[in-house]
């Protein structure tokens, strides 16, 4: 008898001890946020604010307002353009990517043969996700051009032109449509690169469909069109939404903005002007992000 | 198919009659109505895989196969992939070039303990997000997703100017009479990725907590009934169910960490750290170059001016530094593909 009223006050006891617990161990994750996010966010947008000299004693600062900004955003040569470029590059590029994953994920969550080996190999990009691939890539066209005449970059420079010309002439497509067809296309390998933990992401999704839905969906006569539209994609589209995130963030990441700042920073010591960038750019980033994800989140369809 | 056929040809088993070859014209058209549309889904399924198969692995090869090109054929239009002749003469200037023994060793030193502590604390405070039942702490978490979102860059120079005049409460400066510069030293990503705020630490965080929500409460309230220490709770029930979590963050955590040129550059201008060493040869491959002069053999090609060599020689340093990525996914690469696709990610 004892004993049992023993453990019923033990299990109320367990969530108060985890809940003590659980702080202790967010602690030094608070200490982080504190010291190395919000400390250094408000550092940054009270240097975007100010005048700032580092001397040696320190850091000298003088109120100027908005200065940092007029001069960033309107005499600067290239931030504002660098700005714009940025966003309208990482825009589309996030819905190439999230389509290109969401397709390729459904493609590999089917049973086929060697299907191990094919998730091996399209899950490579993520361990391989550097730079130095390409820039290797800039290396060998840089053989070839420089090489005796014929290289493959002149060859396959040769065959879009007349793809080109193919597209101007035979199908009357206007050259706005054939540059993007173009960008999409040589862009081909950089939307495969930056697709791994996207694909990874919808598959655990896929994966996680029950089997009796698609069986319903069997039974009650759906196509596997009508299947995918109905059953698949309401299922993995919170999904799209987490997956939309952090591609636009990945993406933004990529920017070449960040040498910018970091120039303007520690090449020219304009301290001020390169936390302005930093803020301006921060905001923008808040701004898209959130409009975008306000925007999926009344069409993500949640199950529970 | 050709299976099928040989079987109905010697007297085939009741099971396997239904799937013989069909003989005559209408016999095939029926065979094709019935089968014909999933033959092409294969086909096509199986030509998409190669196709973008090949494009994940073409820059791969063409940089092997640029590694061991002889440096003489390097350009001529006879050889693209295979080259004539094999040479080891990139890779060796390329491994002289990059200190290779020494900063490998230095590089998957600090990467490894830059894992284990991101993964130590993602893993904690993604559990305490998880289990957690106060609304207000669990509101936190929108800060989780605040330092998804926000670009690292965004924060550079308050980072650095901290990690320049790095103090504890002014501890250190009453004790030294200075504070430490902890620039171009390790420590300061350690510190970083302790207290959670390394390279992409939010996104792990999300990772585990997504999992451990997954993992019913029960177990843990059964072990403290039967008695079991909270310690003894996290380590003995919850960490060894939590094996795939933890492998995909640390494969994540490992590979990012080592591609990482952000806040190498920014904190760890260490001459030792591969990736470094990497940028600072390719911003002057000519004095690079020269530097090792007196560690390549006479016969060799070595024309350290010549701008074909330099980016031979630059993509096998680059072939070099992937190289362990590469082996580390050899080996985990079956565990990482089930646990990614299990793991919690989706919750």
């Amino acid at each position: 008898m004892q004993e049992t009223k023993k453990k019923r006050k033990k299990t109320s006891d367990f969530y108060r001890r985890q809940d003590r617990w659980a702080m202790l161990m967010m602690t030094p994750w608070l200490i982080g946020v504190v010291l190395f996010f919000l400390k250094p966010l408000v550092e940054v947008i009270v240097y975007s604010l100010n005048d700032v000299q580092v001397t040696l004693g320190g850091l000298e600062q003088s109120w100027v307002g908005i200065e940092n900004f007029k001069y960033v955003l309107r005499e600067h040569a290239t931030f504002y353009q660098d700005l714009f470029l940025t966003f309208s590059q990482a825009l589309p590029n996030t819905v190439l990517i999230i389509f290109f994953s969401l397709f390729a994920a459904v493609l590999l969550n089917g049973k086929f043969k060697f299907r191990g080996a094919a998730r091996v190999l399209f899950f490579l990009p993520i361990v391989l996700a550097t730079d130095l691939i390409s820039v290797s890539l800039v290396g060998v066209s840089l053989e070839e051009s420089a090489g005796s005449g014929g290289g493959a970059a002149t060859q396959s420079l040769s065959g879009a032109m007349m793809l080109v010309n193919f597209l101007i002439d035979g199908m009357g497509l206007p050259p706005s449509i054939i540059s993007t067809i173009l960008g999409v296309i040589t862009n081909v390998f950089e939307t495969i690169k930056l697709s791994g933990v996207q694909i990874l992401i919808f598959l655990a999704g896929l994966q996680s469909v029950s089997p009796s839905m698609y069986e319903v969906a069997k039974m009650e006569g759906a196509t596997a069109y009508e299947t995918f539209w109905k059953v698949t994609l309401p299922t993995v589209s919170p999904l799209v939404l987490t997956n939309v995130i952090y591609t636009l963030t990945d993406n933004l990441m990529r920017t070449k903005l960040i040498t910018t700042i970091q120039t303007t920073a520690f090449g020219s010591a304009q301290y001020g002007y390169s936390a302005a960038m930093s803020v301006s750019f921060l905001l923008l980033t808040l701004v898209v992000v959130g409009i975008v994800s306000l925007i999926l989140g009344k069409v993500v369809f949640y199950n529970d | 198919m050709t299976k099928s056929k040989s079987k109905s040809k010697t007297k085939a088993p009741v099971h396997a009659r239904g799937r013989r070859l069909p003989k005559t014209a209408a016999e095939w058209s029926i065979w094709f109505r019935r089968k014909g549309g999933h033959i092409l889904m294969s086909i096509l399924r199986y030509a998409l895989i190669l196709s973008i198969g090949f494009i994940i692995l073409m820059p791969i090869l063409q940089m092997i196969s640029a590694s061991f090109m002889s440096p003489e054929e390097v350009g001529s239009p006879v050889s693209t992939w295979v080259p004539s002749a094999f040479s080891i003469e990139h890779l060796f200037v390329a491994f002289q070039l990059l200190d290779y023994p020494a900063a490998l060793a230095y590089t998957l030193a600090t990467t490894g303990l830059q894992v284990l502590l991101q993964v130590l604390s993602a893993a904690l405070t993604g559990y305490a997000f998880a289990r957690i039942r106060s609304k207000k702490l669990q509101k936190l978490f929108g800060v989780v997703i605040l330092t998804i979102v926000v670009p690292p860059s965004v924060l550079m120079l308050p980072q650095y100017l901290f990690f320049r005049n790095f103090d504890i409460l002014g501890i250190i400066k009453l004790i030294t009479g200075s504070s430490i510069n902890l620039l171009g030293n390790p420590v300061a990503l350690f510190l970083l990725d302790f207290f959670g705020m390394g390279l992409k630490a939010g996104l792990y965080i999300f990772i585990f907590r997504q999992f451990f929500r997954g993992l019913p409460r029960e177990l843990e309230e059964a072990a403290h009934m039967d008695g079991c220490s909270f310690f003894g709770t996290l380590f003995r029930i919850i960490m060894p169910n939590a094996v795939p979590g933890i492998i995909t963050v640390s494969v994540l955590s490992f590979v990012w960490n080592w591609n990482d040129t952000y806040y190498t550059n920014l904190f760890v201008a260490n001459k030792l750290n591969l990736m470094v060493k990497l940028n600072s040869a390719s911003a002057g491959m000519d004095n690079a170059l020269w530097a090792i002069n007196r560690k390549i053999p006479g016969d060799f090609y070595f024309q350290h001016t010549n701008v074909l060599y330099q980016a031979s020689i630059l993509t096998s340093a680059s072939l070099l530094v992937i190289l362990p990525l590469i082996v580390l996914y050899m080996f985990v690469q079956k565990r990482f593909v089930e646990s990614a696709s299990n793991a919690g990610i989706v919750g």
